[in-house]
């Protein structure tokens, strides 16, 4: 109880950097560090106690297996992950450009 | 167990604490990385391989293209002034944060506690490994019970590669009379000699082991996913150590677009051909025998699918990073 009430905490703690931090990187710090708690939070809901990894062999006995499927979904993920961060970088690359400045509070002009 | 779980928690909290409150960006990237690779070493402790090879690769591609995108910026973070608003706007970000814990708090007490899961939807999908002929559950997961949501996270990779590239296309060049900014530069400038040998070495190596992780998908930790990762993680290395020619540079991003959309469309065709030829009318159906399992050949159309989202997955990354440093130079040239 004590792993989700502190991935929990993580997810606030990212949130806190969304809503407060004025810098466009450390906006999208925050981005992340959100994703990755919640990737967190479903990988230890599915872990089963003295289970192992989910590939069947025959070298070794195949007990319980941990939840397979918050895996496969968490997988994709986090590939997924990495694309949109990389778009989130792009726009804040061009906001640069334009601005001269990663500051939020610097971009007041709304024409496109 | 539990205890060790506790420390790498404590330590991607104090880590992200850190690295929204550093001064200079470069400090708060590098820190940010540790909550990256401690979230590494939780995947392994609770037995998930697959996910902790993956997140290396990804966690290091990230750590290269924040660091490419705030070089020659201002590092530094302008100091806040605390006027009256400033101290009202924190207070109630605060206020807002604390009460969106307490809410999220009350789901740690209904849910069960941590270890003692019970499998319902995966009990199926453990039972009929037979079915998909995969040893590892987690790709015949991917490849044959949820190949659909595959599909879509491979569409959802592909639109944000092209909003990448949209975004950092430079519209000046598109004007018929605009002066071409390329940079006269034939031999690319790229880091020392000894750094371009081990490199040159080294790559193939990586490339060869991304590939190998891609087609063993279905026997042991890895898939197209995480090979794909790996594979583009030696696109990237090779590029970095070696320096590049942005003509070049050009080229190969026109080749990366096309590998990654005839992958991406060769993946739905590979679905449409199980609904054409297999009796069952079910889109990605196995349609190919799935044979001994644990042996290369086996698993009918998963290690197929596992080759294609590979190729995906690895022009995609390379693709983002080589549209970042055409940006890059285009700047400055």
């Amino acid at each position: 109880m004590i792993l989700f009430i502190l991935c929990f905490i993580l997810f606030v703690i990212g949130l806190y950097g969304v809503i407060m931090q004025r810098n466009l990187i450390k906006i999208i710090i925050g981005f992340a560090i959100m994703e990755y708690s919640v990737i967190l939070f479903l990988i230890l809901i599915g872990y089963i106690d003295a289970a192992t990894v989910p590939i069947i062999s025959e070298s070794f006995e195949s007990g319980p297996f941990v939840d397979p499927l918050p895996q496969a979904m968490i997988l994709t993920a986090i590939v997924i992950g990495l694309a949109t961060k990389a778009l989130l970088l792009s726009v804040a690359i061009r906001l640069y450009k334009k601005y001269g400045s990663f500051d939020i509070r610097e971009m007041k002009n709304l024409r496109g | 167990m539990e205890l060790y779980l506790i420390i790498m928690l404590a330590l991607m909290i104090l880590g992200s604490i850190y690295s929204l409150h550093a001064k200079d960006l470069l400090s708060a990237v590098v820190s940010y990385g540790i909550v990256g690779f401690a979230l590494v070493i939780s995947f392994l402790l609770l037995q998930a391989p697959d996910l902790a090879i993956v997140q290396v690769v990804v966690e290091i591609i990230t750590l290269i293209i924040m660091i490419a995108v705030i070089t020659n910026t201002t590092h530094e973070t302008e100091s806040k002034k605390l006027g009256l608003g400033a101290i009202f706007y924190s207070v109630s970000v605060l206020l807002f944060v604390t009460v969106a814990l307490l809410f999220m708090s009350r789901f740690a007490f209904v849910l069960n506690s941590f270890g003692q899961h019970v499998t319902r939807m995966a009990d199926n999908y453990v039972g009929s490994v037979a079915e998909t002929g995969s040893a590892n559950i987690i790709t015949g997961i991917i490849f044959h019970f949820r190949a659909y949501d595959t599909l879509g996270e491979a569409t959802v990779l592909f639109t944000a590669v092209i909003g990448v590239i949209c975004i950092l296309r430079h519209e000046e060049l598109k004007a018929p009379d605009a002066v071409k900014i390329d940079v006269i530069q034939t031999m690319p400038k790229g880091m020392t000699l000894v750094v371009k040998n081990i490199c040159q070495f080294l790559a193939p190596v990586i490339f060869l082991f991304g590939a190998y992780v891609a087609i063993h998908g279905h026997l042991s930790p890895g898939g197209g996913f995480t090979g794909g990762v790996i594979m583009a993680s030696a696109f990237i290395f090779q590029i970095l150590a070696g320096g590049s020619v942005l003509d070049k540079l050009r080229k190969e991003k026109w080749r990366l677009e096309l590998s990654e959309s005839v992958a991406i469309f060769s993946f739905l065709l590979l679905a449409v051909l199980g609904l054409l030829i297999a009796s069952a009318l079910v889109f990605f159906a196995n349609f190919l025998p799935t044979g001994n399992i644990g042996e290369l050949v086996s698993g009918g159309i998963i290690p197929i699918g596992n080759v294609i989202i590979g190729i995906e997955v690895c022009a995609a990354i390379s693709s983002i990073f080589v549209a970042l440093l055409i940006y890059k130079d285009e700047e400055l040239g």
